[in-house]
């Protein structure tokens, strides 16, 4: 049995919350088709940014360098996501991908950013966490959190090497590379 | 993308492997970067391809 402070718990649970957006992210990606555009690549690196932040207060224990970290992950992917809805904000304008109760998921990732931030400012005063050790007991926890975001990451580069190479990603993608149709010459 | 998404991925490794200094230094790259590519995106005056 993992006995956790209340911090710890919280770091997990925001941990577990943004690996799961973003397992959502990939999965949406490969059964639905659902390609990223630019914008939507450059907010989940935001939220791995993010992911790392909670991972190092894990791994080195809990320092407001760390907490830092996951702050400015989570700005940039708001600003990221504001951008991208100021885009399709005017009427006419047209949407991208497919809505999610409602919402479409750039909207989705900034109220998770701006929760993310509400929530890790009230975590990051709290000072007793800072005194004393504050290292996980259970390297195992730590090592299947690492491993799942770790294995997001290399599913995303697959995917983005697929569909883009290594130049710029296009603003609106087509289908992934391995199911174009083959360049027919004259 | 692809070199921004290595970048990030060497920096959660590094951490993994507890060089905590170099991850944090591989974090900051990478948020640069990534605010570069956004920059870029949103003016297209960078003409970089990263």
């Amino acid at each position: 049995m993992i006995r956790l402070r209340i911090e710890q718990a919280l770091n997990i649970l925001e941990l577990a919350s943004i690996l799961i957006v973003l397992a959502t992210a990939i999965c949406m990606e490969i059964f639905l088709l659902e390609l990223p555009c630019p914008l939507c690549l450059l907010q989940r690196v935001g939220l791995y940014l993010t992911a790392l932040g909670f991972l190092m207060n894990l791994r080195f224990g809990i320092k407001p360098s760390h907490y830092a970290m996951v702050i400015l992950g989570a700005l940039f992917t708001a600003l990221v996501a504001l951008r991208q809805i100021a885009l399709h904000v005017i009427p006419g304008t047209g949407a991208y991908g497919i809505p999610i109760f409602g919402l479409h998921l750039y909207t989705w990732s900034f109220i998770i950013s701006l929760v993310i931030i509400a929530f890790t400012t009230i975590l990051f005063g709290v000072d007793r966490q800072y005194k004393g050790a504050s290292l996980i007991k259970s390297k195992l926890l730590t090592n299947i959190l690492f491993a799942a975001l770790v294995i997001i990451v290399s599913i995303n580069i697959v995917t983005v090497y697929i569909q883009c190479g290594f130049k710029e990603c296009p603003d609106n993608p087509q289908a992934p590379l391995f199911k174009r149709k083959p360049l027919t010459s004259d | 993308m692809l070199f921004l998404l290595l970048f990030t991925l060497s920096s959660i490794l590094l951490a993994w492997y507890g060089e905590r200094r170099k991850a944090q230094i591989g974090y900051l790259l990478a948020l640069i970067l990534s605010i570069f590519m956004f920059y870029h995106h949103a003016t297209d005056k960078l003409m970089i391809y990263l």
